[in-house]
This record gives C-alpha cells, structure tokens and sequence, in this order.
C-alpha cells in the first residue's frame, strides 16, 4: 500500500467528518477574531485621529490662557490627550499585529479545511456510503465552504495559486 | 466528426502555435465589449473530466505540452477571463454529485439569458478521481481485476455524463435568447485508439438525443451547438495510490493535441464573437 493510499472504513469516514467540522468551528472562530481585531482597530484609530484633533485644540488654547491667566488646565489637558493618543495608538498597533497573526494561522486553516473537503467530497462521491452519510457529509461541505468564503471576505485567506493547476485554482466567486 | 485527424494536425500545428502567441490589442477588446458587454460561458460537466484545466486552457495559463500537476477537486464556483478578443468570463463549477447545489445559480442565469455559452465537459468516463485507491472506491466488488474494476468505473462514469446532460437539456430549451454550446470531449490522449467509438457515443447515442432535442425546441437559429475534442494535458489516468488506470496512446503526439485545441479554440471565439 503506498503512503497516499487510506482505507476509507467507518471509523476513518467518521473522523474526517470530525475533522471537517472541527476545522470549519477553528475558521469560523478565526475570521470572527479576525473581524473584531478589524472594528477593534478602526474604533482605535478613529478616537486617536478625534483625541489627536481636541488635544491640539486643548494646547493651543490652553497656551493662550497660560500666557494671559497662568492658569495651565488647558495645557495639562492637552498634554493628557496626547498621552491617551499614544496609548491607543499602540493599542491599535498591538491589534493589527494579533490580527495578522490570526488571519496567518486562518490561511493555513484555510488550506487544511480545503484538503479536508476534497477528501470527503471525493469519498462522498466515489465511495460506498449510505445516503445519511452523504447527507451528512454534504450539510458539511456547505458550512464548511460558507466559513471558507468568509474567511475570504475577511481578506485573509490566501490567494489561490493560478500556477497550481487542476486545483482549483481559478478566481473563487 | 469530433476530432481533427492526425493528416490535417500538421498544418495546423504552425498556425496555432502563431496563435497562441498573438495578444489581442486592448482597442479590440473594447470595440468587442462596446458592441456585446461582458459575455459569459459556463463550463459543466462531472468532476474529475478537467473543467478547471480548461478554464486556465481558454484564459492563457496553460501552455499546449505542460505536464499534470495531479487532480484536485475544486473547492468553489471558479472565475477565469477569456484570453482574446473578447470580454468574456469562464464560469467553473464543482462537478461533483454532492455538490450540484453549487449550479442552481448558474441555471437561474441560463433561464435568465445572462449566459450566453455553454460548454459542457466530458471525457467518456475518463474522469479523474483524487485520495482513493481504486480499490475504496463503490465500483470496485472483490473478487473484481483492475480491468473488471475499470471497465464498471467507465460505464458508471459515462451514465454520469448523460445524467448531466438529461439535467441540462429542460435548462437550455427553456433559456432566453441565442445560446451556443459545445461538447467537448477532453482527455483524447486516453482514447484516441477507440475514437470512432467515442464519436460513435457521443454522436449516435442517447447524448446526440438530448442535443437533438434541444435544437428541435429552439430552432437552430436560437441554438448552435458543436462537438469537438481535446486533450490539454497529456497524461496517463492515475489514482493517488499511483495505480494507473489507463495509458497515453502511443502516437498521440502534439501535432494532434495543438491541432485539435486551435480548433476548439477557433470555435469558441467564433460562438462568441456571434
């Protein structure tokens, strides 16, 4: 028997069914991650971009009235904000980072959860399984694509090799 | 006929070499957009019967005498462009049984006329299959040989096709406005020993009915249909397990392959260009 070849019993169908509804949970979850890391950044870079813009409004104002009142609350807010700023700057930094590590593992997910389909879906077609198998089997592929487009949408997932024919390797639409 | 005879490949062989070099000047693809929009070809046919080569095939990425990188089963509804003149997208479907949902969508389109060309794949039951020893697969009955087992996978292979196309005749009666459609029939490197059979098949059998009826629904006016055949890449028929099922013809050679995709090639612009 060559190392390609597997002896598709009961028990291996059952845990390539397993295993393609574990990886399709793992994608869900990682282009969900992925998608709150998304909002997560863009609230983070909106309220640096509005604090940024008030904090330099707080400054100049605040140097108005220190050089005429000697009162510096203006000035002190305005420092505060930049403070606050560049909290949240690294906060959003440290968000696209975990967010680009995440949508990495989801690429590979990606291409596992792949293999995994056409597996079952060659089983499903050329094997000798009864008609609740392949049902299931079937209910399967649809999740399992539906999180795979997702996870495309997302942007993350890895671009289809056009050079790596008879894989399907076209444009997904 | 469905096949370019080996005393006429020659002198095609030249030209489409030439052809497959020329890049049509953006202008032309602009005039042929102005006059027709965006076209769109649909490829079915079962899985394994190489749909998606074909899509790489007709969008330039796939060079006559490239060799098999092996079969995968494509994982979702694929997009190519038409390389050429024309503004033309390749609508690519899974073949698989399990996943025909996938061509609902697609039939909405016919019925809609927003698809303009049809090519459906075949491969008289050569299709190619992936992960599986020939001995997993629902063929195969012990004591069966490799040739029992091969002659069954065939036979089941070939009522897959015409299941396909019993499906898709109602489809194409039905579709609005002028459609075209071709029968191609890939992996002639396989059976180019037995192509009078598999013009026979094709031609005089229960598919040539279907085809036939179709025109008697449309007029052929409304309907263009043609058979042609092809072998994009030239490869022996293998399982993963690397048990090879059916061998590349001796004296099947390029000057065939070439002349036969030009013109495949040639019919397909001039369908669209229509």
């Amino acid at each position: 028997m060559s190392q390609s070849q597997v002896n598709f019993d009961y028990t291996t169908r059952s845990k390539i069914q397993g295993l393609l509804s574990d990886y399709t949970n793992t994608l869900k979850e990682a282009s969900d991650s992925i998608e709150q890391f998304q909002t997560r950044s863009f609230v983070l870079i909106s309220l640096v971009g509005l604090i940024l813009s008030i904090g330099a409004g707080f400054i100049s104002y605040g140097w108005v009235r220190f050089q005429s009142t000697g009162n510096a609350f203006g000035w002190i807010a305005g420092i505060f904000g930049f403070l606050v700023a560049t909290l949240f700057t690294r906060l959003y930094y440290s968000s696209r980072r975990k967010s680009r590590l995440i949508a990495r593992q989801s690429e590979i997910i990606g291409l596992k959860l792949e293999r995994i389909m056409q597996l079952a879906s060659q089983i499903a077609e050329h094997g000798e399984l009864t008609a609740a198998e392949k049902l299931e089997i079937e209910l399967r592929l649809v999740e399992a694509e539906g999180a795979l487009r997702f996870a495309r949408f997302t942007g993350h997932s890895e671009e289809r090799n056009t050079s790596d024919l008879g894989s399907g390797a076209g444009k997904s639409v | 006929m469905l096949y370019v005879e080996p005393s006429l490949a020659l002198s095609l062989t030249e030209l489409a070499i030439e052809k497959r070099k020329s890049f049509a000047p953006l202008a032309r693809r602009i005039k042929h957009w102005l006059k027709r929009g965006r076209l769109k070809i649909v490829i079915f046919g079962p899985g394994g019967t190489g749909k998606t080569t074909l899509g790489h095939f007709l969008a330039g990425n796939l060079d006559i005498g490239n060799t098999s990188a092996g079969y995968a089963e494509s994982m979702d509804v694929e997009s190519f462009k038409l390389k050429g003149d024309l503004v033309c997208s390749l609508i690519v479907p899974p073949g698989q049984e399990l996943r025909e949902y996938h061509w609902t969508g697609l039939y909405r389109d016919l019925a809609a006329g927003k698809s303009s060309g049809v090519i459906n794949v075949v491969s008289w039951g050569y299709h190619s299959f992936q992960a599986l020893s020939y001995q997993d697969t629902k063929y195969f009955k012990p004591p069966m040989t490799k040739a029992e087992f091969f002659e069954s996978y065939l036979q089941n292979r070939r009522d897959r096709e015409q299941e396909i196309i019993n499906n898709l005749t109602p489809r194409l009666m039905d579709a609005k406005g002028k459609i075209w459609m071709i029968t191609l029939v890939t992996k002639q490197d396989l059976w180019w020993d037995d192509r009078t059979q598999v013009d026979k098949h094709y031609l005089e059998g229960p598919y040539n009915d279907c085809i036939q009826q179709i025109i008697r629904k449309r007029g052929e006016q409304n309907f263009a249909h043609e058979y042609l055949s092809v072998s994009l890449i030239i490869n022996n028929l293998v399982t993963s397990a690397g048990e090879v099922l059916a061998s590349t013809v001796s004296g099947y050679g390029q000057p065939i392959q070439l002349a036969n995709s030009t013109k495949f090639v040639e019919t397909v612009n001039s369908f669209a260009s229509r």
